[in-house]
């Protein structure tokens, strides 16, 4: 059955949609990811304009970064004022990803740029994730990290040195601002939550405690999302309602289904069949950008 | 149910035809079941049946075309073994969708100039491009045009037939797709004799947004700061709702 999208103006599979939502709800139940990265380049091969699935995409991440970061705040693992510090860096970056996205747009190099983006994270994402389950499947020792010394010298250097008492952390207010303003530019640009990135950077350059990493940057892609929806429905008019809702409603089934198989599934085997998932998808993006397209040629409409 | 219709019209146009023949007989008459289409979220695609009725002898042309918009059509080369969008070219006044039916090959209907300024047939519509330098390409983009806009279902593969009952009614059907461009389509209705066009007729089509899919385009538009704050409200919903349900879930 196919549904007509108001705002995308075209009409899509309902299945499809709320399947996804599905698919990436069970994920996330599963595995604690955001499941952007797979919602925002599906959507746009079922036809989804790419400005409209990110745009929705932001509106969905406000449902899944909420329901996640709930549960770590029970268990008090927030740190809400770094948390807070990267929200002002975020805030910034999503307005000048939304500017460059438009850019990107009138130039007609938006699909690219996204198609090339998403090579690079899920190749990193499914790369990371590959190395770690197999040394854990062959049981070898994980390495002993060597403190990073460039984060840590920089640091030393810049002003506004600010006291995170959860954290327990002496810390520039510069830097948990640049992650933070990194990942404000991710959520518009690329329809993900940024988690991938922002958390092994809060671990490794900002050097925090890892039960808390999980939970700070919930906490800060749930206020992101929620500045980016309603920066993306006044200024590009990108978010569709209808779309969200399927995906949401998809989402809250998919997290069901995927809390009772969570029990069956064992941690590392299953990381092992994502990671071989992620860089398939991967390998698939890369190809369409170096594979002679059969249609050389693409229409848009111009507003 | 469009079998009904299209009798009672017959019926009624031949029940004014006494009437109207003291007076200058119009060559056609032209009329269309329903000058709306709604759609609606669980809009499936629609069917615009044309109807008509001649007074005289000739060959018809029906077309329908879209809303015209100014489109770009980019072109993808390779840099560095990557493909990527390189050269591009405006054209203005593009129909978004266009289709036509004709009583007997176009090609037959009239000269190819007549033909072109009445825009009878993918072979005889032109677009204007934008920019005038690279006159070149022209050619290819304007069929790359006509291509993309071929597999999207907005433009037609083949020419459709206007059937005729007798010698005087003629009707013709035309397909929407669901993903069919909004706006005011235009149908028209072209009269040719040895050549020459001798009659022709306009009926707009009015392709609309309805009921909750109407709103929410409205509100996203006129109100985006409310639209977007009820966006919020309903994934806010969505997140404690998802929460709670795994919590009890856990416990």
């Amino acid at each position: 059955m196919n549904i007509y999208l108001p705002i995308a103006e075209i009409s899509i599979p309902l299945e499809a949609v709320v399947g996804l939502g599905a698919v990436v709800g069970c994920l996330s139940a599963i595995f604690g990811i955001g499941g952007g990265f797979l919602a925002t380049p599906f959507l746009i091969f079922l036809g989804v304009p790419p400005s409209i699935a990110v745009g929705t995409q932001a509106n969905q991440l406000v449902a899944a970064s909420l329901s996640g970061m709930l549960g770590h705040w029970h268990r008090n693992n927030v740190d809400v004022k770094m948390g807070t510090y990267m929200l002002a860096g975020s805030f910034a970056g999503s307005v000048v990803g939304v500017l460059i996205f438009r850019l990107l747009q009138h130039f007609g190099q938006i699909d690219m740029v996204i198609n090339i983006l998403y090579v690079l994270m899920l190749t990193t994402i499914g790369g990371m994730m590959l190395f770690e389950s197999s040394h854990k499947l062959l049981r070898i020792a994980p390495k002993q990290k060597k403190e990073n010394n460039f984060w840590h010298r920089l640091n030393l250097k810049l002003p506004y040195q600010t006291h995170f008492p959860k954290s327990r952390l002496m810390l520039s207010a510069i830097i948990p601002g640049i992650i933070g303003f990194a990942g404000g530019i991710l959520v518009s640009i690329m329809g993900i939550g940024g988690g991938f990135f922002m958390v092994p950077a809060m671990i490794y350059i900002l050097g925090m405690p890892s039960l808390l990493v999980a939970g700070t940057s919930l906490y800060q892609i749930f206020f992101t999302t929620t500045w980016t929806t309603l920066l993306q429905a006044v200024t590009n008019k990108t978010v569709d309602l209808t779309l969200a809702v399927m995906l949401m409603a998809g989402g809250v089934v998919g997290a069901q289904i995927g809390i009772r198989l969570a029990p069956y599934i064992k941690g590392a085997p299953a990381r092992f069949g994502l990671a071989i998932m992620l860089i398939l998808v991967a390998s698939k993006l890369g190809m369409d950008l170096f594979v002679q397209p059969k249609e050389l040629f693409t229409l848009q409409v111009r507003g | 149910m469009i079998g009904k219709s299209f009798l009672a019209l017959a019926l009624s146009f031949l029940m004014l035809m006494p009437l109207t023949a003291f007076a200058q007989t119009p060559a056609m008459y032209l009329d269309i079941a329903d000058k709306n289409i709604d759609v609606t979220t669980g809009f499936q695609g629609a069917e615009i049946t044309v109807f008509g009725i001649l007074n005289e002898t000739g060959d018809v042309a029906i077309l329908l075309k879209g809303p015209e918009k100014r489109v770009v059509l980019r072109r993808k080369e390779p840099v560095n073994g990557m493909w990527m969008h390189r050269s591009s070219m405006d054209f203005r006044r593009v129909p978004l969708y266009y289709d036509y039916a004709t009583s007997r090959d176009e090609n037959f209907l009239a000269s190819a100039d007549t033909l072109r300024t009445a825009k009878v047939g993918l072979n005889y519509i032109s677009f204007e491009p934008d920019t005038r330098d690279d006159t070149r390409a022209l050619s290819e983009f304007q069929e790359a045009l006509i291509r993309t806009q071929q597999e999207k279902g907005y433009f037609p593969l083949d020419p459709k037939n206007v059937q005729f009952t007798g010698t005087q009614l003629f009707r013709a059907n035309f397909y929407l797709p669901p993903s069919v461009p909004i706006g005011t389509y235009m149908v028209e209705a072209i009269l040719f004799r040895e050549g020459e066009i001798i009659a022709r007729q306009e009926i707009p089509i009015q392709v609309r947004p309805k009921g909750l899919s109407a709103s929410i385009l409205m509100y996203a538009t006129n109100y985006s700061l409310a639209y977007g704050l009820t966006a919020l409200v309903i994934a806010l919903m969505a997140g404690f709702g998802g929460f709670y349900l795994l919590r009890r879930d856990r416990m």
